[in-house]
């Protein structure tokens, strides 16, 4: 199982490298912010956060016996280019967007190419949803902060590399701010009962990476990775 | 076009247009600033809404009606001015059913065919940087509007790299550096890597838009060709999640003949 949160790894750094490189990604570089304050509120632009295989690490995370049993058995044999779910997005080494609107905030993936559309509108959109691999996202501005609450997740997923597991309860709660001219902190907590003794939280910066642009990715193109992890021929 | 192939192309597209009614059934978010008559009901033929900079807002669920662009993007055309190997490789594909189409392996659908797909997309509009989100996929592209030139010698991919500007009220997106492997439609137009793309997006009024796209691609066409679409305003919708490799059951069952 080492070896294959190794490889994950690398391929993950790997193509968070092939951004980095781009020649295309060198075209246009965002202007440069002065530290006169007016970045405050502004999450629009292109971050990097620190990969985070392990969620748990520095907090306290205390699973049930249900969620002991299911961590128990998770063995890494996941479907290469079905959807990660919202936190081990966020766990990614690849770089990510911010696309900000007066009514919706955009989040756009490098990793699997992927969005999350969040309204901010104040209109309740989290009726009659089935539940998806990226659930159900609606956000709200507390001050300078922007607050999504994420419900409806299906419990296909785990919320990092490691395996750290959540159920259909999940309910997380992001918080995201820009703290400088090239920092945003990101807060996630994790709260799901039926998992986790009680709710806790991880938090990590992110730095703006000017001059870069997000590259294509497409997981399935020679795709001959899930033969390997899933043993299917 | 012969009969089993048609019904392949057919079959496919209605394969995309099923998840289509879902949202239509159980998604319906009333949108905010959206004109309304007396009923109620969106008034699709308001004028089109302005940003406060005074350029036109695209912003909104969009959706080109009906199959036919899908199936066959020069529909409209007398001719396509094929150079020979393209005529005999849109043939092959015709004859085969399609059974090699990108899309049948849930590999990304390139531009222009996105934005005949069956599913809706989303325009979200910024200054410096237009976002079409497309439910088919869950995948997103980037225009950039900042002034900044296509580049000279892009990394070749399935969307290629798109930049904008205004021409009047009507967004001119240019798109180049296709990886040449998508195909037009699912009867399967060929592109190469010199494809380059000019969508004309013209919103006529608050529901229904001109688009307007050119193919020009000399290793393919001996001269560039346009058609227009007419994708329109689907209010009061959001788009759903749409994961094409979940439990996909079709590779393997596309054989051609």
């Amino acid at each position: 199982m080492k070896s294959f949160w190794i490889t994950a790894t690398v391929l993950l750094v790997t193509s968070g490298f092939a951004a980095a490189q781009s020649p295309a990604a060198k075209v246009a570089a965002p202007e440069t912010r002065t530290d006169s304050g007016d970045w405050k509120g502004d999450l629009t632009g292109v971050w990097q956060g620190p990969y985070t295989p392990d969620l748990t690490r520095g907090t306290v995370a205390v699973l049930t016996p249900w969620g002991q049993e299911k961590f128990s058995h998770f063995d890494g044999k996941m479907d290469p280019c079905l959807p990660v779910g919202v936190t081990r997005q966020a766990n990614a080494p690849d770089p990510i967007e911010i696309v900000q609107t007066p009514r919706r905030v955009v989040i756009l993936y490098e990793s699997w190419h992927i969005f999350r559309s969040i309204p901010t509108d104040g209109i309740d959109h989290s009726i009659s949803r089935d539940p998806t691999w990226f659930g159900t996202s609606v956000g709200h501005w507390d001050g300078d902060t922007l607050v999504i609450d994420v419900t409806k997740m299906n419990d296909k997923t785990a919320l990092d590399t490691n395996g750290h597991p959540h159920s259909d309860q999940l309910h997380l709660t992001e918080r995201l701010r820009r703290t400088g001219p090239a920092t945003m902190s990101y807060e996630v907590t994790v709260d799901d009962p039926k998992a986790y003794t009680q709710p806790w939280k991880q938090s990590r910066v992110f730095r703006l990476q000017p001059g870069i642009e997000l590259m294509e990715y497409v997981c399935l193109e020679n795709e001959r990775d899930r033969s390997h992890l899933l043993g299917i021929k | 076009m012969n009969n089993s192939s048609r019904w392949s192309a057919i079959a496919f597209a209605c394969l995309l247009w099923m998840s289509t009614p879902a949202s239509a059934q159980w998604l319906n978010v009333p949108s905010k600033g959206v004109p309304r008559t007396k009923d109620g009901k969106a008034d699709l033929s308001a004028p089109a809404p302005r940003l406060p900079d005074g350029k036109p807002d695209l912003g909104g669920v969009w959706l080109v009606p009906g199959l036919k662009y899908l199936i066959n993007i020069a529909a409209d055309l007398k001719e396509v001015p094929f150079q020979p190997w393209a005529a005999a490789e849109y043939k092959k594909r015709m004859d085969t059913a399609g059974k090699d189409d990108p899309n049948n392996f849930c590999l990304p659908s390139g531009i222009p065919e996105k934005d005949a797909v069956t599913s809706p997309w989303k325009i979200v509009q910024t200054p410096g940087l237009i976002i079409i989100l497309y439910e088919s996929r869950t995948i997103f592209r980037q225009i950039f509007m900042d002034g900044r030139p296509l580049p000279k010698d892009p990394n070749p991919n399935w969307q290629g790299y798109s930049v904008g500007h205004w021409d009047g009220d009507t967004l001119v997106v240019e798109t180049a550096g296709s990886n040449g492997k998508a195909w037009l439609d699912t009867n399967g137009h060929p592109v190469t890597d010199a494809l380059k793309v000019t969508e004309r997006f013209t919103r006529k009024d608050f529901g229904h838009m001109d688009l307007q796209i050119t193919i020009d691609d000399p290793k393919a066409y001996t001269k560039p060709w346009t058609v227009t679409e007419n994708p329109t305003l689907q209010p009061d919708d959001e788009l759903i999640e749409y994961i094409c490799e979940e439990n996909n059951r079709d590779v393997g069952h596309f054989v051609g003949k």
